[in-house]
């Protein structure tokens, strides 16, 4: 795709998801679309380092949670939430850059071991530090509903907030494919020390491309937490979340603009949609369904759901080239 | 053809005035009670949320039967002022993750249009679907979460029916100097605080140091551990060293064996091993120690193994019994989930309506006796925070393997035996 057909998708799903925050005032839908965007640019910043760049991060949830907590901290201490945007992005991409600049100079899974590691790290020590509110996290105030207190009666304005930073993130990607970075990335992904001979500075690609995704991930953290307004460790640090973001980034397919979005589609239909339709019954269909789709993704597609629209184009094309004109 | 519809009408009009006047509600009654029940079905609580959902059912079908209990609102054949309409409860599974709960619960106020909301079992699952029934103004009935923040936001329309964390550890310290009065033994003074590092301990921990410190005890050794630890001399030896008359402790069920193989092996022996429920009260902590779990008190909400204020406990757990699975007594859990069945089933049923605003004013105006329920409480009545101010804890302490009740000293089953016998003298 042609980063002008790619601006068009945006566009069209924007324009679809927009009307329905703000004409569909069905508040379970709208959580369930709200969940499915942060979803969606989570996995995004997931895709920026571990598609584009090749290394897989399995502690994306460290940076989801230092938007959430900075939100939750600003919150309690009656902050600004729009400080709490800055301030979370800032410290996630200092975190970044601090993980990143001693693993990126190794090769193999070394980063993969070491994303885990730190995400534990934050996770046990935010367990036992007062000030981060320890392993009960924060509740955070209800104020007014107002575009200053980034709370809000209605989801359809959540769905819009999550909407832009969306849209951040896809624009974002479609101008990362095309960008010197972009070509970078991938010359390193192919082979890296072919890349370095020409010239290009793997570290310092590596190192720009995991800063600006973990604060892309820390900007979803702190809508997420004005949404819940509930800010504990479980939830936002642990193991699980980081898992859930990278089956989201794989399921939609690595290094690809849209990927993201299917995987969080499939995640929220699945996981989310059917947890609350089917999970009353208690019988765990819901993630039975979702594992299920896992493993046949993996196993038959493993370039994910992006990459079935690939194929398609390409077998429709191998059929045209073989027809007779 | 007009004029018999004209009469029609009329008669219509003159029934329903009459009707009406009789018996005011008489129209808007409903054949059904809608309400939600939002419990962690899968994941890692899916264990007690299950069993949780069992107890909810039988609660909800002794409500909608006829089979009498000495118990308030069974057998009635559904509500009474409502002209016996049945109790429906809509379960939704939490996942027992926040923003799940969240977004059943709108799913559940907004779609299924339940009239009140129970659950969470889990803390922070509780904390953030309360905060959906306070903005749509849906009363909330949480029968079983213990975190001691949670009836301090200002919500107009959260009710706990349990005691919370804070009101457990001051039971205990409570329990510990009445013992001692009792038995006239002389008071305690250095305590030790050891907890499993996360939510459950920490709030425990917390709670316990601030009893401590009002009255004075002297805390010699705060110690957080990882559950997940596979050997603890090291935390045993720093417990030893500190010297503690007391050890309260917060565990889960691997490290409490744990803690307690090492205590033999490095023959720590306090006066006493004060526990918070969780690992202690596990059935598999007696079955894995043996003799070696003997003497240890541990907090509970509920006992079979206690001089019953209702005589309806054994046959009510016997029903349970018959419909779990794994042929599971009550405990305390599923016991205090039971009850916040009736608690909401009597206030909808005294506001003899399906009104919300009503239905949150006549639970601020509950008021069941102890007796009435299967619980050892003193009654279910909430203060202005909607946190029950009736209810208490007991201690139990393990003699020969079982679960006797010591304390509150009315519904005892056994004296305490303080202060526990050395490892070497057993």
């Amino acid at each position: 795709m042609t980063p002008r057909s790619h601006g068009l998708a945006l566009g069209i799903v924007v324009v679809a998801l927009a009307a329905l925050a703000l004409g569909y005032h069905n508040a379970f839908v709208l959580n369930l679309v709200f969940v499915g965007l942060i979803y969606a640019v989570l996995g995004q910043s997931w895709n920026w380092i571990s598609g584009y760049a090749g290394q897989i991060s399995f502690g994306h949830a460290l940076f989801f949670g230092c938007g959430a907590y900075a939100s939750a901290l600003f919150g309690v201490h009656h902050g600004s939430p729009w400080l709490a945007l800055p301030a979370g992005a800032l410290v996630a991409a200092a975190l970044a850059l601090a993980v990143g600049f001693p693993c990126f100079g190794l090769r193999g899974h070394y980063f993969s071991i070491a994303t885990i590691a730190v995400a534990a790290i934050a996770e046990i020590a935010v367990n036992n530090i007062g000030a981060l509110g320890k392993a009960n996290g924060f509740e955070m105030p209800i104020l007014a509903p107002s575009l200053a207190s980034l709370q809000f009666d209605d989801k359809g304005q959540y769905v819009l907030m999550a909407l832009v930073l969306f849209a951040i993130a896809q624009i974002g990607t479609i101008t990362l494919e095309r960008s010197r970075l972009g070509y970078y990335l991938r010359a390193i992904r192919a082979n890296q020390e072919a890349a370095a001979s020409v010239g290009v500075d793997a570290r310092a690609a590596k190192l720009a491309t995991f800063a600006a995704g973990a604060a892309l991930a820390a900007l979803a953290g702190s809508l997420y937490a004005q949404q819940t307004l509930y800010v504990g460790p479980e939830d936002t640090l642990a193991l699980p979340i980081s898992i859930a973001i990278a089956l989201v980034g794989v399921v939609g397919g690595l290094s690809t603009v849209w990927g993201p979005a299917l995987g969080a589609l499939v995640y929220v239909a699945l996981a989310r949609y059917g947890g609350a339709v089917l999970g009353g019954q208690g019988h765990g269909l819901d993630l039975l369904l979702y594992g299920g789709l896992i493993l046949v993704i993996v196993s038959w597609r493993p370039d994910g759901l992006a990459g079935i629209g690939g194929s398609i184009r390409r077998f429709v094309r191998r059929r045209s080239a073989e027809t007779p004109a | 053809m007009n004029r018999t519809l004209a009469v029609g009408a009329m008669l219509a009009i003159v029934l329903a005035l009459v009707g009406g006047s009789a018996a005011p509600i008489r129209g808007a009654e409903p054949a059904e009670i809608v309400v939600g029940s939002i419990l962690p079905l899968t994941g890692g609580l899916a264990t007690t949320g299950q069993g949780l959902k069992l107890a909810q059912e039988l609660a909800r079908d002794l409500i909608n039967g006829r089979q009498p209990y000495p118990l308030l609102m069974a057998g009635k054949d559904g509500l009474p002022n409502l002209g016996h309409a049945k109790l429906k409860i809509i379960f939704a599974d939490s996942q027992g993750s926040p923003d799940q709960a969240k977004t059943v619960a709108e799913q559940l106020i907004t779609q299924d249009h339940v009239v009140a909301l129970l659950g969470t079992y889990a803390s922070a699952t509780t904390a953030t679907a309360s905060q959906v029934a306070e903005r749509y103004g849906i009363p909330f009935v949480n029968p079983d979460s213990s975190s001691p923040t949670l009836h301090t936001r200002g919500f107009k329309t959260f009710f706990r029916t349990t005691p919370h964390d804070a009101t457990f550890s001051e039971n205990l310290f409570e329990f510990m100097s009445d013992v001692l009065k009792k038995q006239k033994k002389p008071p305690v003074h250095k305590l030790a605080i050891v907890y499993e590092n996360t939510l459950f301990g920490t709030g425990a921990a917390d709670a316990e140091e601030a009893i401590a410190k009002r009255d004075s005890y002297d805390v010699a050794l705060r110690l957080p551990y990882g559950a997940n630890s596979s050997e603890l001399q090291s935390e045993v030896q720093k417990i030893k060293a500190a010297g503690a008359d007391v050890i309260f402790q917060s565990s889960y069920l691997n490290d409490a064996l744990l803690f307690m193989k090492t205590y033999k092996q490095q023959s720590v022996s306090p006066q006493a091993i004060i526990a918070q429920d969780a690992g202690f009260i596990d059935p598999n902590f007696v079955k894995n120690l043996g003799k070696d779990a003997d003497y240890i008190f541990t907090r509970d909400v509920f006992s079979l193994n206690l001089k019953a204020k209702n005589k309806a406990v054994p046959a009510i757990n016997e029903l349970f019994k018959a419909r779990s699975p794994g042929g599971n007594n009550l405990d305390g859990n599923t016991a205090r989930d039971f009850t916040a069945v009736f608690v909401l089933a009597d206030a909808i049923d005294r506001a003899r309506s399906t009104k919300p605003e009503e239905i949150i004013k006549a639970l601020a105006a509950t008021n069941i006796k102890g007796s009435d329920t299967i619980m050892p409480w003193r009654g279910i009545k909430f203060d202005e925070h909607g946190q029950n101010t009736l209810g208490n804890g007991l201690v139990e302490q393990i003699q020969n393997g079982v679960y006797e009740t010591v304390w509150p000293f009315d519904v005892a089953t056994k004296a305490a035996i303080w202060p526990m016998p050395p490892w070497d003298k057993r």
